[in-house]
């Protein structure tokens, strides 16, 4: 990230943030794809953070914290938009994200689906610490400060999500499949 | 057959998914940012740090500014009365005020006379305006006059043009604030009245921050209230530490931990004006007597 685009922005051009979001928007949208588990909420939540981000941009102190800074306003993004489509709907209808774009082979269909399961039932707050730590590999340090919340709840909240998608697969290698069931 | 690893299993799955943000989306946020005005941050983030030499400095021009304020004394407004409590004595030299001018929209404002704009209120039109009197040194920044800061600063990435960063002048009108200046920035419900007594005593009860009782105030012979509040949170923890928010919605940030700000609620002619002072925590004295100078210069027209 150059600082000096950040700043360039800061002063209000808007080519340079255009150029910024170009830069971010890929990896935001990632981001905020796995903690939504909706593509089209996903992508209403990036643009609605990248619009605050920018309304509020003279109030990053650091302009090499601009990611993190954004990742924030992101994560908070998420949890509106998640709660706005609750109000208008009375349930969040989740549909299932598109399929694998890195595959490495590793993942059944049996354990997808029990993950995706056991996720969806995830808090929004426990999707965040667990997208932050495994998917964008930060320490709980840097994933409770990006979150804005203490490291202690960082904590808790990966050791209950950890645990309940362990509990899901656990579940699903004592479930015969049905295959074995067949047979 | 080897153990299933659920880490392993757990980040397999998460790599999973969209990764694209559609061209349609960059397009929406180029367009929406075109209409969305960035927030107005009040004075530099950081506060910098002084070296030995540089409080020596300071407080040799401290003294040299005081006296030069002494012997020459700036011009004031026409009836500007009272001010502060603890207003200077300074020995004014009546000389007829000459007529205000516009302020620059921004950089280095020669010593003179000028109109401030209020601002933060669209449904109030107009807005009352204050004529003042500047000596030197003062830049303008939008609605916004700041002391020492260098002619070509911008607001978000400050680091060396801040050195000697002095006190701040805005008239923005406030109408409330926050439930937690640094966690939480739903606004305080109800929201104060019209009146003085219930906006001073908002901002003076506000967590992270001390302040003194609201003190009755006139200027330039409209009473009301000025609240003293002080930061005491350690504002690195907060997102952005607000403590006030105008009716146009936008937020007043503190720029440092020990800041003060002194807000001014006034009734002019049956209506709430407001204005604020920032004084930073290593605001110098010189520049603390050079603001009530100011204030008192002020010359209010509704």
């Amino acid at each position: 990230m150059h600082n000096e685009i950040v700043d360039r922005a800061k002063r209000g051009d808007e080519e340079a943030f255009d150029a910024l979001a170009r830069q971010v928007g890929d990896r935001c949208m990632a981001i905020a794809c796995r903690i939504l588990r909706d593509v089209d909420l996903a992508e209403d939540a990036v643009q609605a953070a990248l619009i605050v981000a920018w309304r509020d941009l003279r109030t990053l102190r650091d302009s090499s914290r601009f990611e993190p800074w954004l990742h924030r306003i992101l994560t908070n993004e998420c949890y509106a938009e998640a709660r706005r489509r609750t109000r208008w709907s009375g349930d969040i209808r989740l549909l299932p994200v598109d399929g694998p774009t890195e595959a490495d082979g590793i993942l059944g269909v049996n354990d997808r689906d029990q993950l995706d399961r056991a996720f969806r039932r995830l808090t929004l707050e426990q999707r965040a610490v667990l997208v932050f730590h495994h998917y964008l590999d930060l320490t709980l340090v840097d994933v409770a400060e990006r979150l804005g919340i203490p490291i202690g709840t960082a904590k808790s909240r990966l050791h209950s999500a950890t645990a309940a998608l362990r509990a899901s697969l656990e579940a699903d290698a004592r479930t015969p499949t049905t295959q074995e069931r067949l047979a | 057959m080897t153990a299933r690893d659920p880490d392993r299993l757990i980040r397999s799955f998460l790599s999973e998914g969209e990764t694209d943000l559609p061209d349609r989306a960059f397009d929406a946020v180029r367009r929406d940012i075109h209409r969305t005005r960035q927030r107005v941050v009040i004075g530099p983030w950081r506060e910098p740090d002084m070296s030995s030499l540089a409080k020596l400095a300071a407080a040799a021009a401290a003294v040299a500014v005081i006296a030069l304020i002494a012997v020459l004394a700036l011009p004031r407004g026409n009836g500007g009365v009272g001010g502060t409590q603890s207003g200077p004595s300074a020995t004014a030299v009546p000389t007829p005020s000459p007529s205000p001018q516009p302020l620059p929209q921004s950089g280095a404002v020669q010593p003179g006379r000028y109109w401030l704009n209020a601002v933060g209120d669209p449904t109030a039109n107009p807005l009352p305006r204050i004529a003042l009197t500047l000596p030197a040194g003062w830049t303008a920044n939008g609605d916004l006059l700041l002391k020492n800061y260098a002619p070509d600063m911008n607001f978000g990435g400050l680091d060396a043009s801040d050195v000697g960063a002095g006190p701040a002048l805005v008239a923005w009108q406030m109408s409330g604030t926050f439930v937690d200046p640094c966690t939480d920035h739903t606004l305080v419900k109800p929201t104060p009245g019209p009146g003085i007594d219930a906006l001073a005593n908002a901002l003076a009860h506000q967590p992270g921050t001390t302040a003194g009782p609201p003190t009755a105030v006139t200027v330039d012979g409209y009473s009301g209230k000025f609240v003293e509040l002080t930061v005491t949170a350690d504002i690195t923890k907060c997102n952005s530490f607000s403590i006030w928010t105008s009716p146009d919605g936008n937020d007043r940030w503190v720029q440092g931990t020990n800041e003060m700000n002194r807000m001014y609620i006034l009734d002019v002619e049956g209506r709430r004006f407001t204005f604020n002072a920032r004084i930073p925590a290593r605001t110098t004295a010189a520049d603390r007597v050079e603001l009530e100078t100011i204030i008192d210069s002020f010359d209010i027209v509704p």
